[in-house]
């Protein structure tokens, strides 16, 4: 039975893949990254756009939320201080007129006295207030929490129950004006005010409601921006409606948008050729395909950065030039074209080419590159590390954990053989479950890890102080005391330039000198949208975004 | 108390008992789960990770959060989804009746057409019908449903779209009667051609007995026969396995889910693990457990009424 189960799969695969593989050569296409001859016309609604969300929305709570579907519904329906336009540079919200004190730590502002929660009770800067007071209240257990308590003036100490919440760092001067006050100079704070954490919060309908079922459906949510949530089938689709009294209703386009909650990739393109979804993500395969058939497909990098984090206690990997060794070994460009082909690019440094610097300029185009491909220079450095160690290279057994999922073990396959030719190392590739990785990594249960780190903010130190000794995140024990200094330099330093300054050298450290982790790319998200609609806002910070303008095309 | 009755109690503490030592296990098992429900790529401070375990109750010691629990199950509350705090009850509530709908849509076709087809090529032994049919049995039982769920939603959803510029099929979704086809018959299919073969041999055998060959012998028309006489003693075997197909039907939704995007139950009952969603595992864990146990209890009372020659005993008769 066995044998018979396995002979039918392999022919309807057969099956599946001759068919796909007619479809694909009936038109000729040329196979670089864009196209645009043909196009698919999407959903049929006239006045709603439907996009692909790929999964329910966990936690649409603004005081507990933390993962990128829930953020990219709270975009939509709630109105925070700043928001991001459609280069991810912060711009005023519902705050008018900020001043910055002389110091850079005390924020004032004038809030916009016409915004409306939906329940019809005006946005004060009394909901602020409550929000960030809420969220600093250790009982509340927001994961996110010490984005705004590690921050905000005495945040610690009322998180650890040691001071009143009233007095945080942040102050109702009056009804429209917002005081607040963080314990450094923090040269992202707008960014930070366009954060999910720092939204304002109905205090009213959040004790109404009650904070347990707050969110959990769309009848238990009050909003105030230019969305309101009309809809909400959990796993299903989430449907939102313009919102009339949004100050900005004008601007807003596009009367209503479904957030479907599609699972399987190639149910997704199938839907969008079906015309059942204007906007999906694509993998690498799906990318290819679309573009043989003359189909344009775009991608944005998400600034997301996949690194090989060692285990600096173990022999042999606490020596730094054997940790360079195994990370210059891989060439990087040949993993993004052949094996990625999702539009990722090779990492030339751990903060990706996204992150703002000062002045609107991108940090990564100052830093500039810190890391290539040499396999020379590779084995160089594991015959001085080995020697430096008193090994030899048959010592060195390591073992590559990564997650069990096809595209992890594909990258792993790739890696195994890059080690083996360059260096004539045999690493040992464990693939696992996610949360059995992270526990092995919590553990220092491990040689090499495969991780990535997606950004909290827009700002290289959110990149950076990972690797100090103290971070929960810094799971290969690097110690360095020379780094620990100028990230901490850089978090005192008032002046923009001069802390970019101390933050690329803290970089360089890191990823030339040091090496606890090796870079290996920047990650990208490749997408396609139907001809029904443009100017939508897909980048690192703002998965989807239809505030900035998105449009239906009318034909 | 008649037997019947007191067969029916024995059964029912049974399951009573089945159901606790399912939950003991369930609930055991689940603390062996490598990490925690709030472990994700990034690391959570230490003081955060506190407080959520005493928001959630994790804080106490195993053995006290068993008794909490089952004190709360007992009064049907079956906890808050961690870490999202969502009601199980709710998400049972709300996804449950969406996967019956589709096994129960499953179901019927599986069993209507199993059972013709079975009939057909019993009757019809060593034709080309037979075959046929037995052909298709045998691409049931062999290709497994994501399979021929991609292949239905390929070419009946996308390509026949494409082809006639009318949506005969929906390609994914719940909300239109023209999206429940496709799902139903890719998690029917396999079930269909179990219940076809079996429903062969078990007529094959039926219709070699010999009170079939006194009702041919009375001369009583072939129609007649076969479904007076031969299916309501062939179809016996095929009652016995409704049960086990129901159990395979509902938590096999999952796949099927997946790809038709069906807001089903298949999702939480297989995820829950991979996160460590403990109330979740649980909470479905016991739903379908308790769906399951009653399910083959109501089978056996069909068995019951359908064939009086099975008794249904109780005590020590």
């Amino acid at each position: 039975m066995r044998m018979k189960k396995w002979i039918a799969f392999a022919l309807a695969s057969a099956m599946a893949l001759s068919v796909a593989a007619c479809g694909s050569t009936a038109t000729t296409g040329d196979n670089n990254n864009k196209g645009g001859a043909v196009s698919y016309p999407g959903t049929p609604d006239a006045d709603m756009v439907t996009v692909d969300l790929r999964a329910e929305p966990p936690e649409l709570n603004s005081i507990l939320t933390t993962d990128v579907a829930s953020g990219d519904i709270l975009r939509e329906v709630i109105a925070g201080l700043y928001k991001l336009d459609a280069n991810d540079n912060p711009v005023e919200d519902l705050a008018t007129d900020t001043q910055v004190s002389e110091d850079g730590k005390t924020y004032t502002m004038k809030l916009r006295e016409d915004a409306k929660w939906s329940n019809g009770e005006p946005v004060t800067a009394h909901d602020f207030v409550f929000a960030y007071q809420t969220i600093c209240k250790k009982e509340t257990a927001s994961t996110y929490g010490f984005i705004v308590y590690e921050n905000l003036e005495n945040g610690v100490d009322v998180f650890e129950g040691k001071k009143d919440p009233s007095e945080l760092g942040v102050k109702a001067i009056d009804d429209y004006t917002l005081e607040v006050t963080f314990t450094t100079p923090i040269p992202y704070a707008k960014h930070l005010f366009a954060f999910a954490s720092y939204y304002p919060m109905n205090q009213k309908a959040y004790e109404e409601i009650g904070a347990d079922k707050y969110a959990k459906d769309a009848d238990k949510i009050v909003t105030n921006g230019a969305y309101t949530i009309a809809e909400w089938t959990h796993d299903d689709h989430i449907t939102l409606q313009k919102n009339p009294d949004y100050y900005n209703a004008d601007e807003i386009k596009i009367e209503k948008i479904k957030f479907l909650m599609m699972k399987d990739a190639n149910a997704r393109m199938n839907a969008f050729k079906a015309g059942e979804v204007d906007g999906i993500d694509l993998s690498g395969e799906q990318v290819e395909q679309l573009n043989k058939e003359g189909v344009e497909t775009k991608s944005y990098v998400d600034n997301g950065v996949w690194y090989l984090q060692y285990n600096t206690k173990k022999a042999g990997l606490n020596n730094a030039k054997i940790r360079q060794a195994l990370g210059l070994a891989i060439d990087t460009k040949s993993l993004c074209d052949n094996v990625l082909k999702d539009g990722s690019i090779p990492a030339t440094g751990i903060v990706p080419t996204g992150i703002a610097g000062t002045n609107g300029s991108k940090y990564r185009d100052t830093a500039g590159d810190m890391i290539s491909y040499d396999p020379e220079q590779a084995k160089k450095l594991l015959e001085e590390g080995l020697k430096e160690e008193g090994l030899t290279a048959s010592d060195l057994k390591l073992s590559f954990i990564t997650d069990d999922t096809t595209d992890a073990q594909k990258q792993a396959a790739y890696y195994q053989e890059q080690w083996k030719q360059a260096l004539g190392l045999s690493v040992d590739v464990k693939p696992m479950p996610f949360k059995s990785r992270l526990q092995a990594m919590n553990d220092g249960d491990f040689d090499i890890v495969y991780a990535g780190w997606s950004p909290d903010y827009n700002d290289p130190m959110t990149f950076l102080d990972l690797f100090v000794t103290t971070n929960g995140n810094n799971y290969g024990k690097f110690s360095n005391e020379q780094y620990d200094k100028l990230i901490e330099q850089a978090k005192n330093e008032v002046d923009a330039e001069k802390r970019q300054e101390l933050l690329i050298e803290a970089e360089k450290l890191l990823v030339s000198t040091e090496a606890p982790v090796f870079p290996l790319y920047f990650s990208a998200k490749p997408y396609v949208l139907s001809s029904k609609v443009q100017n939508v806002t897909k980048t690192g910070f703002q998965e989807w975004d239809f505030t900035d303008g998105a449009e239906l095309v009318t034909k | 108390m008649s037997n019947q009755i007191k067969y029916i109690l024995k059964r029912v503490i049974y399951s009573l008992i089945t159901i606790f030592v399912l939950i003991a296990i369930t609930f055991s098992l689940m603390q062996l789960l490598p990490g925690n429900p709030f472990s994700g790529g990034k690391a959570i401070p230490e003081e955060t990770l506190e407080a959520l375990y005493v928001k959630y109750g994790l804080d106490k010691p195993v053995l006290v959060q068993f008794f909490i629990y089952l004190s709360k199950v007992v009064q049907g509350d079956l906890g808050v989804s961690v870490p999202d705090g969502r009601p199980v009850v709710d998400i049972i509530a709300q996804a449950f009746p969406v996967s019956l709908e589709l096994g129960v849509r499953a179901l019927l076709f599986a069993f209507i057409m199993g059972i013709l087809l079975g009939i057909v090529s019993a009757v019809k032994r060593g034709t080309v019908w037979d075959s046929a049919a037995m052909f298709v049995a045998l691409i049931g039982v062999s290709v497994p449903s994501f399979i021929i769920g991609s292949l239905v939603q390929y070419f009946l959803a996308l390509k026949l779209y494409m082809a006639t510029g009318t949506q005969v099929f929906a390609v994914m979704g719940w909300n239109s009667a023209n999206a429940k086809i496709l799902p139903a018959f890719a998690l029917a299919f396999g079930s269909m051609a179990t219940i076809s073969r079996l429903m062969r041999t078990s007529m094959l055998d039926v219709l070699s007995q010999d009170y079939i060959k006194t009702a041919k012998a009375k001369g009583l028309s072939q129609k007649l026969i076969i479904w007076k006489h031969a299916v309501r003693n062939a179809i016996m075997p095929v009652v016995t396995v409704m049960g086990p197909l129901v159990a395979a039907v509902l938590t096999g939704a999952f796949v099927v889910e997946n790809i038709f995007s069906i807001p089903g139950l298949g999702k939480y009952f297989v995820q829950c693990v991979q996160t460590n969603n403990y109330t979740v595992i649980a909470g479905t864990t016991i739903f379908y457990g308790s769906f399951l146990v009653f399910a083959n209890l109501i089978v056996d009372l069909i068995y019951g009424l359908i064939d009086p020659r099975v008794k249904l005993t109780g005590g020590k008769e």
